[in-house]
């Protein structure tokens, strides 16, 4: 039960994220409530798999894969592109903090003249930046196969 | 001949603003290529695109006589990511594509879409002070963080919207609305208030990350437009690295240190 | 107070002293002169009364 709260907790925040992140790009009225849907439902499947020990990056996946399907599920109903709805409700699952802890690791890593620190922060660099990396190149796969598994479907969400 | 070289000129010069405006306002490479083919095709025309980072060039021919071919380039004007606008363009060119609009009429609708209806100002600002206090909460802060995020994104995005309003430069904006928002999100270490401050500050500047230019680059890089998808990459790290220092400038002055 | 306290108080007070000065930009921009001098001359109870002496 408190699991289930816990992945409803996890879903409606990610939903407010979305749905103000999106804002930013300007989406059409009718696709706000579909962001919030589809990043709910996105983030408290990655969520559940974090829980049951699945890496971030192949949770990441997996969920953005879900995203991908259920944008190109619901694009037709608003006549939108279904990256309408799924880029936004990629957002809340982006990992800025380890991109920016990568740079702050640069940064701080280039102030370092002795071997043990520099080599610390390097380690935080590599691994944070590593990661980043391929948590967005991994949901971006993710949402982009339903699109290209249903090309058709895709393309033709706008026509009237 | 004449008429058939107007025609084309017309056509090359209506996709080609067409694709730039597509460009400008954060649509992916294949949706462009889609929806300038599908328009093209209607008209028993071939279009030929190559996709630049700030411009567009574009080849027409007939499809039943490459011989005569007419080619333009069009600059893209940037405009802030659209999908409002992403959304119109598209559906224009179903519209085209289907015979009920030609390409005259669609050129006059597309000069009348603009950016469309925008989201107002102060609901966005609200909205994304709402969304990045909730990011706070997905990562595990407390009420008392999110009510600091909340209140430093304000801060930082309504800055951020000024500056942009003025014309700054996009760079220097990011870099003062990062290390202004960081500094109201220090409020945690400053004076003691909640049991995540740590959580507090490194969420209070999120909002800035370019996410969608980002997720843009990588669609492009998996469709092979790899220039384009470079060129969005660059553009997102750029901004990512001035966060980055706005965050390590608002560190640098609270004497803090969160690594 | 601390100094960390009082780098912050002065970071958030010029961040607010930014917004006020452009909010009077604005305020300034938006409202044009002339509105600005009928303020100034806005009939007021007093030319009533003078008008009612005579």
């Amino acid at each position: 039960m408190m699991f289930l709260l816990e992945i409803f907790q996890d879903g409606f925040f990610a939903a407010i994220a979305a749905v103000g992140f999106s804002a930013i790009a300007h989406p059409p009225r009718a696709a706000y409530k579909y962001c919030a849907l589809i990043a709910a439902v996105g983030h408290g499947i990655r969520f559940m798999l974090m829980e049951y020990g699945m890496h971030i990056i192949a949770a990441a996946f997996a969920a953005s894969l879900s995203v991908g399907m259920l944008a190109i599920l619901f694009a037709p109903r608003v006549k939108c592109p279904p990256e309408t709805f799924s880029f936004p409700s990629l957002l809340p699952m982006i990992p800025g903090i380890y991109a920016y802890r990568a740079v702050q690791a640069l940064v701080l890593c280039l102030m370092q003249s002795e071997k043990v620190f520099f080599n610390h922060y390097l380690y935080l660099l590599a691994y944070n930046g590593l990661t980043a990396t391929i948590i967005i190149l991994g949901m971006v796969v993710g949402v982009t196969i339903p699109i290209f598994l249903f090309k058709r479907l895709s393309f033709s969400a706008t026509k009237g | 001949m004449s008429g058939t070289c107007e025609h084309l000129k017309e056509a090359g010069h209506f996709l080609s603003g067409y694709a730039a405006l597509l460009l400008g306002c954060g649509a992916t490479c294949i949706r462009i290529e889609k929806n300038v083919g599908r328009m093209a095709r209607s008209c028993g025309l071939t279009a030929d695109l190559v996709i630049l980072p700030a411009d567009i060039l574009l080849t027409v021919r007939r499809a039943d006589d490459s011989h005569i071919s007419y080619t333009c380039t069009t600059g893209v004007r940037k405009t802030s990511i659209s999908f409002f606008l992403n959304t119109e363009l598209s559906k224009l060119s179903w519209l085209v594509a289907e015979g009920k609009m030609n390409m005259r009429e669609a050129a006059e609708q597309v000069r009348g879409i603009g950016t469309g209806k925008v989201t107002d100002s102060r609901v966005m600002l609200f909205l994304v002070a709402a969304a990045n206090a909730s990011f706070c909460r997905l990562f595990g802060g407390d009420g008392v963080a999110m009510s600091i995020v909340f209140v430093a994104t304000l801060a930082g995005f309504l800055l951020k919207q000024c500056m942009l309003a003025d014309g700054a430069d996009v760079r220097l904006t990011t870099f003062l609305s990062a290390f202004f928002a960081a500094v109201a999100g220090s409020a945690g270490y400053v004076f003691g208030w909640g049991t995540t401050p740590e959580l507090a500050l490194g969420t209070s500047v999120l909002f800035l990350i370019p996410g969608i230019p980002y997720i843009n680059s990588m669609s492009d890089l998996l469709d092979g437009h790899y220039l384009c998808s470079f060129c969005r990459f660059m553009y997102a790290a750029v901004q990512t690295v001035c966060i980055s220092l706005g965050l390590c400038g608002a560190l640098l002055l609270m004497n803090l240190r969160i690594l | 107070m601390t100094h960390t306290v009082l780098l912050w108080d002065a970071t958030v007070g010029l961040l607010l002293i930014i917004f006020m000065f452009r909010l009077i930009q604005k305020f300034r921009h938006e409202t044009p002169d002339s509105r600005l001098i009928e303020w100034e001359r806005d009939d007021s109870i007093h030319y009533e009364q003078d008008e009612e002496e005579d």
